[in-house]
């Protein structure tokens, strides 16, 4: 009968116990059948006692040395059968010796865990189990460092190569037994391997990038199935945390190692070519902060190249349809890459930032002409009887521009010239021009709107007036008064008007008019700017009847006529006492202008003099029955407009902004009392940024002008260092 | 009940003291932990009231309850002492399903799936074809209603039917309440009538008066107290199975002799008996002797000690008898192993198995030598623990041993409690123990581990001692200082002869190491 052997040594605290040597030849016959695979035949129960035994006994450190040491002969002769006979794959070897070791040493441990608890633990050493790992990280893994670490690479490489012999499961493995194996105080991965995975890498796309000859257009698509396969190559056999890494460095490689020729030659290609999904794929591929950056700077850079290649077109004869035909095609442009940019942007702000800071930069450039072209076009926009939703999205355009205009006071003072214009003759829907003040004052805040809304108000104010003069005055003629603040409008004062004898019509009115504006406001002096006004005048023609609207003065001369046949250009000016200047405008329009030549000229030349005499032309027509008669520009106006053709900003608006400046740096200091030049400046700059660029030219001949003036004083011993003086 | 109100009167005063172990062994008697004193006190407001923090933990581990909602858990949480318990009882406070696990149970349903060593035995099956893996010894210790079905089933049938009124459920909850899952708060109001007629039908007779109960209530709090109550009973009542489970293991024990091999006809007889055994072990009578007894174990069970539990995951020879059915459970046809004891003492391997069976650890002084050296030798941490209390409690154990044995028992299983124990029984009574030759080896011993451990420059037993002459006369080092001051006043205080009794029993020691030429 078959019987069951009990093989226990008879229990514990046996007093007949074997020698330490008889001990240790058990244990060190079980451990090379452990090694042998002969595990099946070994006794849990005989072998755990005989190392509980001798840790009781207090022998525990020499059976600890001796184990290390029958590791390390055991490792020695596996890597001489193992690695020396065997002409195989080094990284195959490695791994089966790996393999064997971990099952050997995983139930060598589980025989001596008595002794890993109770001595290992008190005495601080190692447990066994990883004692024998470190044995292995010397003796086997460290000898064949070189060549394990040099054919991993290799492998790698022909995996990233598309080889389909790539083993990847045994790469798993090498990289599962590096992260266990411990080595100094980290992994041996991570403090041995992975720095020479990385260099593999990093060479491998280096040498990429060298051979590089694709086209620039085709990169982006290029890096993205690089990566892709990379990643793919990865997953195979790397862990989460090491394939982040590795994505980051063949990024890193490929972009940003690469930067120039990404931003210079991908960028720009991309943008000239309208590749823009392919520009989008190229930002969200450019990871890294500082790359993104660099390629918004690229497109910012690019679109002011292109912005600037956009010359007015100076050929146009008009100098208002160069201004819309620029200013249109520069929004167009600017719609453009709004759309395209934010579509890549992944938050909304930055792309506006990108668009904004290339059309900072394209306004600034030829910047007077720039505020010109701007404001002429927002003058023809207001001047269009175009729908006013429509006129409203344009308009809104518009101002986007505005607000990175740098030398808003240059658009001021050409907007408010015509601004005036088209308010006194009622060219544009007053809605509109309002809409559009309030739309400036959100974006650069009040002071810039303050003229305009004192415009608006004065011709409120004089609506009323007139409704109320003509309820209360007996008026043979449409007339309207518009009563200006003279500080609001671009005008100059005019001085002589009393002396001008107006047609008696008119200087009825005139009367009647201020006797009423005295009864409401008492206390005003009203002064009257004839060259702003206008008059309608219906006269019938040889051929046809006509309204024509002309300038007061206009028709001051030509309401002479009514009493008079024939006049000479003396006469005109005895009788009406009109300046010689605008007299001799006026005549100009009239006699000379050949759409509206309502008197006839002797001699007919082109200049006026003195003697010239001047009659009705009564055989004047013209398609429709209003006729507008504008005035023509005499020579030196004309003169003035043309040499602010230039770039610079006029005189007039320097010596504004000097005020501006010295009123600002006054107000700053008497706020801080003291501070240093920079600071000064800086704060100074901020405050009139939202009309003008300051520029330290500017900035600096404004404070010494101050100091003359004493305003504020230097510092004695720091002359960069400024007091203000109450 | 008595006992119990006196073991709960004990664990109060342990909890005052701050002593985990004494705690841990008397919770394992299963006392209520959530009852109170005649003052109205609960173990874990003493607890963290007097800031024991370790034992404020292992209270709620082991489900103390401190909700604070109610007025109980509001007074642990304004009367602890720091603010480290106070946010120790505010994180345990969001548990609803309250885990009472006590040692035993946490290791049983750590079982149910557990797969490390393989050793389920049996399928059981609903009608609709649901299967889940199970243990028969913990069915025939559990249930009388499978245990009859188990008894008359043979080793070659691996699977057992429900009835066929059982719904879907009814799979999840019975195996969960046999391994002690908390399965209470899983129960919803839609299946529990189902669920308390088969539980009638199984036997399982508090679930089902649970789900009488709860089916009556409304409100969440009382809902979960009664949770709370119920999982503590179906502890207590499972401990009871197992303890007479572990009674029947003790008693199927076959005396055989081992000088011609065990044969294999006991080994089956036994396999087929009423406890299933899955291993076999076998304890020496004596020590070498060739008679011993085979008790009918369960590897599941044994695992909860290191030493079995590496010994079934490992592959050594004790592994290679077992097999796999194709079904995936454990091949009952085969020879199982026979695994010795490390003790030879009958006594002895009985106390650990009922520990490991069902947590018993009050152990009797007499056994508690052996029980200590067997349970360091199986790398049962806790029962060792729950020894060296056994033996610090018991005032019998000196009458029959000497201090000095203690001290090697301490020293040989590193057991720190036992030292401090030694030198504080030595400190109470130091005119004897100084006259002792065997005081003199031990202080030698005590000063020759000091060159090995190379910790500090003096000798841990003296310094205990010293510091337990302190303790027993209440004094602190600065109050010797102090006084020196008045002992030109004549006034005679209490402290004052406090003081001088202790200082003659200080010098007898110096005395006693000068005699020895020892330095500290």
């Amino acid at each position: 009968m078959f019987k069951i052997q009990i093989r226990s040594p008879g229990g514990l605290g046996d007093k007949r116990a074997p020698s330490f040597g008889d001990s240790w030849e058990v244990l060190k016959n079980a451990m090379w059948m452990i090694y042998d695979g002969r595990v099946s035949e070994l006794s849990f129960e005989v072998l755990f006692n005989v190392v509980y035994t001798l840790t009781l006994r207090k022998q525990g450190a020499e059976l600890y040395e001796k184990i290390g040491r029958f590791f390390e002969e055991k490792l020695h002769e596996l890597k001489i059968s193992a690695f020396e006979t065997s002409s195989t794959n080094v990284l195959s070897t490695l791994l089966q010796v790996w393999d064997k070791h971990c099952e050997s040493l995983r139930l060598i441990s589980d025989i001596t865990m008595y002794l890993d608890k109770v001595y290992c633990k008190e005495n601080r050493r190692q447990l066994i189990y990883d004692m024998g790992l470190e044995k292995f990280r010397d003796i086997i893994l460290k000898a064949s460092k070189g060549e394990v670490h040099s054919q991993m690479g290799k492998e790698i490489n022909n995996a990233r190569l598309g080889s389909e012999t790539v083993d990847f499961q045994a790469l798993k493995s090498l990289i599962a037994m590096m992260e266990t194996l411990t080595d100094i105080s980290d992994t041996y991965y991570l403090t041995e391997f992975e720095p020479s995975l990385l260099q593999d890498t990093r060479d491998f796309y280096r040498n990429f990038i060298t051979n590089y000859t694709g086209e620039a257009i085709s990169y982006p698509k290029e890096v993205q199935v690089l990566l892709d396969k990379e990643r793919e190559v990865d997953a195979k056999f790397l862990n989460q945390d090491i394939m982040i890494k590795l994505s980051t460095v063949v990024e890193g490689i490929l972009i940003s190692d690469n930067i120039q020729f990404v931003t210079e030659q991908v960028v720009s290609e991309l943008l000239r070519k309208d590749l823009h999904s392919d520009l989008r794929l190229m930002f969200s591929l450019s990871r890294a902060p500082q790359d993104k950056k660099r390629l918004w700077k690229q497109c910012s850079q690019y679109i002011s190249g292109e912005g600037m290649s956009i010359t007015g077109d100076l050929t146009l004869k008009k100098r208002t349809q160069a201004a819309v035909k620029w200013t249109s095609e520069l929004i167009d442009m600017k719609k453009k890459y709004e759309l395209v940019l934010r579509d890549i942007a992944d938050d909304d702000s930055i792309d506006i930032k990108a668009v904004n800071e290339a059309f900072a930069v394209i306004l600034s450039h030829n910047g007077k002409r720039n505020a010109d072209f701007l404001a002429t076009y927002l003058d023809s926009l207001l001047r269009s009887s175009a729908a006013e939703d429509l006129t409203k999205l344009q308009m809104e355009e518009a101002i986007a521009m505005f607000k990175l205009l740098r030398d808003k006071d240059v658009f001021e003072k050409l907007y408010l010239q015509q601004l005036s214009k088209r308010l006194l003759q009622q060219r544009s829907p007053i809605k509109l021009e309002k809409h559009l003040v309030n739309r400036m004052k959100e974006e650069v805040g009040g002071s810039f709107t303050l003229k305009p809304e004192g415009m608006f108000r004065d011709i409120s104010v004089s609506q009323v007036n007139n409704t109320r003069f003509h309820q209360s005055y007996q008026v043979p003629y449409a007339y309207d008064m518009s009563v200006l603040t003279w500080t609001c409008w671009p005008f100059q004062q005019t001085s002589n008007e009393k002396q001008i004898i107006l047609p008696a019509a008119l200087e009825g009115l005139k009367l009647d008019y201020e006797n009423y504006y005295m009864k409401t406001y008492s206390g005003r002096v009203l002064t009257w700017a004839y060259h702003l006004g206008s008059l309608d005048i219906g006269f019938q023609f040889k051929k046809s009847y006509h309204i024509i609207t002309m300038p007061i003065y206009a028709a001051i001369i030509f309401m002479l006529f009514e009493n008079h046949e024939e006049l000479t250009t003396q006469d005109m000016s005895d009788l009406t006492n009109i300046p010689e200047n605008e007299l001799i405008r006026n005549l100009l329009t009239l006699a000379i202008a050949p759409k509206t030549r309502l008197l006839k000229k002797q001699p007919m030349s082109k200049k006026v003099l003195p003697s010239d005499k001047f009659r009705i032309n009564h055989s004047f027509s013209s398609p429709t029955t209003k006729v507008k008669v504008l005035a023509v520009l005499s020579k030196s106006e004309s003169e003035t407009q043309a040499t602010s053709n230039n770039d610079s900003p006029t005189a007039e608006i320097l010596g504004e902004r000097r005020q501006c400046v010295e009123a600002a740096i006054v107000r700053v200091l008497k706020r801080n009392q003291k501070l240093y030049s920079d600071q000064l400046f800086e704060k100074v700059r901020e405050s009139v940024t939202s009309r003008f660029q300051l520029d330290p030219g500017t900035f600096h001949k404004s404070v010494d002008r101050l100091v003359e003036r004493e305003y504020m004083q230097r510092d004695p011993d720091d002359s960069s260092f400024y007091h203000y003086l109450p | 009940m008595r006992s119990t109100d006196q073991n709960f009167k004990e664990l109060c005063y342990w909890c005052r003291i701050g002593d985990v172990e004494n705690v841990d062994r008397l919770i394992s008697t299963g006392v209520n932990l959530n009852d109170n004193d005649e003052f109205n006190n609960s173990p874990l407001f003493l607890a963290s009231l007097c800031g024991h923090e370790d034992l404020v933990t292992l209270l709620l581990k082991r489900g103390a309850i401190c909700d604070r909602d109610r007025h109980e858990g509001a007074r642990c949480i304004y009367g602890a002492l720091t603010d480290s318990i106070r946010n120790i009882l505010l994180k345990y406070d969001i548990s609803k399903a309250v885990d009472l696990k006590q040692p035993f149970a946490a290791h049983l349903s750590s079982q149910l799936n557990d797969r490390g060593i393989k050793s389920h035995d049996l399928i059981l099956q609903d009608r609709a074809g649901q299967k889940v893996k199970l243990h028969r010894f913990l069915l025939l210790a559990r249930s009388s209603h499978f245990a009859s079905q188990l008894q008359s089933m043979g080793d070659d049938h691996i699977a057992l039917d429900l009835p066929e009124d059982v719904p879907p459920v009814g799979l999840d909850v019975i195996s969960k309440y046999l391994y002690l899952v908390p399965l209470l708060h899983g129960i919803s109001r839609k299946d529990s009538l189902a669920v308390g007629r088969f539980c009638k039908l199984l036997g399982f007779d508090g679930l089902a008066e649970f789900l009488e109960k709860a089916s009556d209530l409304q409100d969440q709090v009382e809902i979960s107290k009664l949770m709370t109550e119920f999982q503590h009973r179906f502890t207590e009542e499972a401990r009871k199975q197992m303890q007479e489970f572990a009674a029947t293991v003790v008693r199927e024990k076959r005396l055989v002799s081992v000088t011609n091999g065990i044969p294999l006809d006991v080994l089956h007889s036994m396999k087929v008996g009423p406890t299933m055994p899955d291993v076999f072990l076998f304890v020496r009578k004596r020590e070498s002797s060739e008679e011993g007894f085979i008790y009918p174990c369960h590897r599941s069970i044994l695992t909860r000690s290191e030493y079995f539990k590496v010994m079934f995951a490992s592959s050594f020879d004790e592994t290679t008898l077992y097999r796999q059915t194709q079904e995936g459970i454990l091949d009952r046809t085969v020879n199982f192993p026979v695994v010795s004891f490390p003790i030879c003492d009958c006594q002895t391997a009985e106390l650990i198995l009922s520990y490991l069976y069902y947590d018993r650890t009050d152990i009797p002084w007499q056994s508690a030598i052996n029980v200590l050296r067997a349970s360091d030798a199986l790398l049962i941490d806790r029962l060792k623990t729950m020894t060296a209390v056994a033996i610090t409690q018991s005032s019998e154990f000196l009458e029959m041993h000497t201090v000095f044995d203690v001290l090697d028992v301490a020293w040989e299983f590193r057991l720190e409690r036992l030292e401090h124990h030694v030198a504080k029984t030595i400190a109470d009574n130091i005119p004897f123990y100084v006259t002792q030759p065997s005081m003199r080896e031990a202080i030698l011993r005590s000063s020759s581990m000091l060159q090995t451990r190379e910790e500090t420059d003096t000798i841990e037993l003296v310094d205990d001692i010293r510091y337990y002459l302190l303790k027993k006369y209440n004094i602190d080092v600065e109050d010797l200082d102090e006084i020196n001051w008045d002992e030109n006043d004549g006034e005679e205080s209490i402290t004052r002869k406090d003081i001088f009794t202790y200082k003659s029993d200080f010098q007898r020691l110096e005395n006693l190491l000068q005699d020895m030429n020892v330095n500290v």
